[in-house]
């Protein structure tokens, strides 16, 4: 060897071997996802080997999101991207469309899913923002998280086939903690087990199903219409008549509808947002914990 | 440059040139003759097509009913303010006015009925230029095209209205005729701008431009094409600093042209003393 290349070629090797590393540690899989909720699941399956970004903040209205550029920038990078489907998150297909990233994987995940509400016969406008292909709010039943799970581990696996098992067996573990989380969760509420539930929007059908409570009515008409004097007058009725003790509402509706009904019946209104708080891989989980907590809190009082 | 790294930005930025583009030729039109708000109005009286077209059936999954639907109530529209010259007793403005008030009430209740309307009205106020797809920059480059031809071959007739009616008149020229040609070329540029960007930044566009030109330059092309100038230098800024704050575009642009303006304004008045 001459003796240039020889002296370039230690440094060299230092130089690779110090690099190598950090190039696989930067080839995480890079996923986007219209909610909190779904990316929260793609960050327990997905561990060290993903970076996980969420559009929607779970503040704000799901169905309507304000694009700002960061968005679009994220989702142009983005390798695999996690639409909640059945036609809650339109807006996805804008940004995704806009954002020009052919080698993205779009993962639809509601594959699999047992949907409620679907209607039976043709949807109109007159229906309201009632959603053609049932109601997407499934993330809201531990059972359908550790479906979702397994939607995510198959996206992440042929996104990066070299870290298949290691997906795999969080998504088991997913799977595992969600069913010991929904013991937990439905033995805490227990005491409201058949109890009568009043909801804002029919964000809650998937929750209410997993935890036996009943829904005998929505504060709106139809989703997405505020409601009107008559209706919420039949809901009073509707209230006593049912003994319905909790109204669910989410943070970004208007307050004014619920606030009669607590005032005309006592009804207790939670304000719960459907999606978690964060994109942390432990969010999806926390957020059942303090749901349930919170109503059987609520059930305990007079 | 960040928006030369992603080709969203590219496509927001090559829409907010069109539409500068085409909307700087109406808007100096708009502010010569005073009727300033004649595009809201059209704008509104297009969407209350399209509102009409979703209690009809026809809504977001027919695109292209939807759209014939909202144009052929922005022809109405277009008619009926070339007829609002002739009656000379009442001011143009006004009766615009009343034509946004009444458009923009059945739109209301139009919406009440079919969901989530007061969504649908923000997202018509701000609109959406990063999501802008290929297929809609594509019509409006069309669009640009084929309307920006016709202007331009009518453009000295225009100017002449514009500027001096009294004498398009003794020239023997029809005005209702050619009030109607503008109405309706401008009703369509409306009607894709607001799809497209959203009445926020149309409004922008249409006017500010003009306001400008009127401050810095003398003579019709001329203003026109400075006004080109400034839309585009606004449009850079504004799309620059929405990616770098991570602020929405529609505003963020909107006030790039206010500010720029003002600028314009003080560097006129630096200029005089």
């Amino acid at each position: 060897m001459p003796p240039l290349i020889k002296s370039a070629f230690l440094p060299a090797a230092v130089l690779l071997a110090v690099l190598l590393p950090a190039v696989s540690a930067a080839a995480k899989v890079k996923v986007a996802a219209s909610l909190t909720d779904l990316a929260s699941i793609a960050s327990y399956v997905g561990g060290d080997r993903v970076e996980v970004f969420a559009i929607a903040k779970p503040s704000s209205n799901p169905h309507f999101v304000e694009v700002l550029p960061s968005y679009m920038i994220k989702v142009s990078r983005a390798d695999v991207y996690l639409k909640v489907g059945l036609d809650l998150d339109h807006w996805a297909d804008a940004i995704l469309d806009g954002s020009r990233n052919a080698g993205i994987a779009v993962v639809d995940c509601s594959a699999g899913m047992d949907v409620l509400e679907k209607p039976a016969g043709k949807v109109d406008a007159s229906m309201g923002d009632v959603h053609a292909r049932g109601n997407p709010h499934y993330w809201l039943d531990p059972a359908n998280g550790a479906i979702i799970a397994g939607t995510v581990r198959d996206a992440l696996s042929k996104a990066d086939p070299s870290h298949a098992a290691f997906f795999a067996a969080n998504a088991e573990k997913f799977r595992a903690e969600a069913e010991a989380g929904s013991e937990k969760w439905r033995a805490r509420m227990a005491p409201l087990k058949g109890a009568a539930l009043v909801t804002y929007h029919s964000s809650w059908s998937y929750f209410a199903k997993a935890f036996g409570l009943r829904i005998i009515g929505q504060v709106e008409p139809y989703p997405g219409i505020p409601p009107t004097a008559r209706h919420l007058q039949g809901l009073v009725d509707g209230i006593r008549a049912g003994k319905a003790r909790i109204l669910i509402q989410e943070p970004y509706f208007a307050g004014s509808g619920p606030k009669f009904l607590e005032r005309e019946t006592g009804i207790r209104i939670h304000r719960f947002t459907p999606s978690c708080e964060g994109a942390g891989p432990r969010d999806y989980f926390r957020h059942f914990d303090s749901m349930t907590e919170a109503l059987a809190d609520g059930a305990g009082r007079p | 440059m960040m928006i030369l790294q992603y080709p969203f930005a590219l496509s927001a930025l090559a829409l907010c040139l069109l539409l500068t583009g085409i909307l700087g030729f109406f808007g100096h039109h708009v502010v010569r003759r005073g009727v300033i708000f004649v595009d809201l109005a059209l704008a509104q009286v297009a969407s209350l097509g399209s509102c009409i077209g979703l209690l009809l059936g026809v809504g977001e999954e027919h695109p292209a009913g939807n759209f014939l639907l909202s144009l052929a109530f922005t022809l109405l529209g277009a008619l009926m303010f070339s007829w609002f010259r002739g009656l000379k007793r009442l001011p143009i403005e006004a009766l615009i006015g009343v034509t946004y008030a009444g458009a923009m009430a059945l739109s209301l209740i139009a919406l009440e009925r079919s969901a989530s309307g007061s969504e649908e009205i923000k997202e018509m106020l701000v609109g959406s230029v990063l999501t802008v797809s290929p297929v809609s920059l594509a019509w409006g480059a069309v669009l640009t095209g084929v309307v920006g031809t016709l202007m331009a071959l009518a453009g000295k007739v225009l100017f002449q209205i514009t500027d001096s009616p009294e004498e398009a008149v003794r020239a023997g020229r029809r005005l209702w005729f050619w009030d109607f040609l503008f109405y309706t070329a401008f009703g369509i540029t409306v009607t894709y701008s607001v799809r497209a960007a959203g009445v926020l930044l149309v409004f922008a566009f249409l006017i500010v431009p003009p306001l400008a030109s009127i401050l810095a330059a003398k003579g019709a092309w001329r203003r026109v094409a400075f006004g080109w100038a400034f839309g585009a230098v606004g449009c850079l800024a504004g799309l620059e600093a929405s990616l770098r704050l991570d602020w929405s575009a529609g505003p963020t642009i909107v006030a790039s042209f206010i500010l720029l303006l003002m600028g314009t304004g003080a560097m006129g008045r630096i200029r005089k003393t």
